[in-house]
């Protein structure tokens, strides 16, 4: 009996406890409100992060949009100025007479024509090296200070280099026996001060054509040129050839060289030749 | 005791603090987007005029080699065509020689002394007001073109490097 009357009283202290008016309850509604706030301010947490997220990848990507196609849209620039270039080069005239200009020269020939000539008599280009070399660099002037470059004519039949220019801008170059072998330049100069850096005209006579690749691929980022023409040699029995030879001009950014295989002499501008009359 | 005694607010003032980080986030989205819309908007735009002036160069150019005025003069029109900028562009004198003398040109100005010849300025434009170039984005480029002179006292003609200068701006 007793224990029945004390079930009895715990079954009515549970019902009680569970009540409307038992400050329990009441205290359970307040956390109820209180849960039901922690959770908008939760909800808008997760949705400043989700926006923050969102945000921050649209302003990497907008900071990062279009670099790509900037360099591409530069690299055409200087893609069409060296085709631009080379094709001037080609098609410009020069006196036949050392000392006369074109303005009042008698005689006046292709630039190209005098540079076949020169090279058929003896399979090198020794009387039109210089004027090439000042042509080159004059129609390469508005972006000499800025880039190195350069020209070159090679037979593939013959795996040789009929005439090979660099025009290089540096800090400081290495010499040995009358030979330039390299260029360095030092990275702070780079369109800063390149006024003040030294600038040479480079004739050069690299053996193979690897070497020259090999060259051009550590420079980094290159426009370039091509074409093709034809060379002229002649046999000895007086027979004439044709053959097939690579025009090319690429132009970089200044960068340092290891000129070492390319067999360089520095060109003096101040003493043109003229291919001979 | 009710439960708005013991903290609910209603039904606005219940979620009020749950409101500042979600304006908070859509003041920030909406800044970020608008500055993306810009700098999206702005940067193709340059890829536009880069591209067009590449264009327009290309039209006065042609093949490299100009037979004369009348040439240049035909290629200009061509280029007229082209609206979405304004242009400036004639030939300079390219001295390929010893003492080699090309100073750029002067953009402060926008003046350059183009080549004349007889039959006429080696000029084109599409415009009569020159560039404001203190508020106004310049684009110059050069591109070496060869020119044919005929030299009719001496019977013979000769091809020289000359520069072409093409300036654009909106």
């Amino acid at each position: 009996m007793e224990i029945a009357g004390r079930a009895s009283a715990f079954c009515r202290a549970i019902a009680g406890f569970a009540g409307k008016n038992n400050p329990w309850a009441r205290l359970r509604g307040i956390a109820r409100a209180n849960q039901r706030g922690q959770a908008a301010l939760t909800d808008s947490l997760y949705f400043l992060l989700i926006v923050s997220g969102l945000s921050a990848f649209l302003f990497f990507f907008a900071a990062s949009y279009g670099l790509v196609v900037e360099q591409q849209v530069a690299r055409q620039y200087r893609s069409e100025y060296a085709t631009s270039a080379l094709e001037t080069i080609l098609y410009s005239s020069t006196p036949r007479i050392a000392g006369q200009t074109l303005e009042n020269a008698k005689e006046i020939d292709y630039l190209l024509a005098a540079v076949k000539e020169d090279y058929a008599d003896d399979k090198v280009l020794d009387e039109t090296s210089a004027i090439l070399a000042e042509n080159i660099s004059g129609i390469m002037q508005p972006f000499g200070d800025g880039f190195d470059y350069i020209f070159y004519i090679y037979l593939p039949e013959s795996k040789k280099f009929a005439y090979a220019m660099f025009f290089v801008a540096g800090t400081d170059f290495q010499e040995s026996g009358g030979k330039v072998t390299g260029v360095s330049f030092r990275m702070e100069n780079r369109g800063i001060v390149l006024g003040n850096t030294e600038k040479r005209i480079l004739l050069c006579n690299p053996v193979s054509l690897d070497d020259m690749d090999e060259l051009l691929a550590g420079v980094g980022q290159t426009a370039q040129s091509n074409a093709k023409i034809q060379m002229i040699e002649i046999a000895e029995g007086g027979a004439e050839k044709y053959p097939p030879a690579q025009v090319n001009l690429t132009m970089w950014l200044p960068t340092g060289m290891d000129l070492g295989k390319m067999d360089c002499v520095t060109h003096n501008p101040a003493a043109p030749a003229s291919p001979a009359p | 005791m009710s439960i708005a005694e013991n903290g609910f607010l209603g039904p606005i003032g219940d979620d009020l603090p749950s409101l500042i980080p979600l304006l908070f986030a859509l003041v920030m989205f909406f800044y970020i987007f608008t500055f993306s819309w810009n700098v999206f908007d702005k940067r193709n735009s340059a890829f536009g005029d880069a591209l067009t002036i590449l264009d327009l160069s290309g039209k006065i150019r042609g093949d490299n080699y100009l037979t004369g005025f009348g040439q240049f003069a035909e290629r200009c029109f061509e280029a007229k065509t082209v609206k979405r900028v304004s242009f400036l562009a004639g030939l300079l004198p390219l001295k390929t020689g010893p003492g080699q003398d090309f100073k750029g040109i002067d953009v402060e100005t926008m003046r350059p002394d183009f080549f004349s010849s007889a039959a006429g300025k080696f000029e084109c434009t599409n415009t009569d007001s020159p560039p404001d170039v203190a508020n106004t984005s310049l684009i110059v480029r050069f591109f070496p073109i060869a020119m044919e002179f005929k030299d009719e006292a001496r019977n013979m003609f000769y091809v020289k490097p000359m520069l072409l200068v093409v300036a654009a701006w909106k």
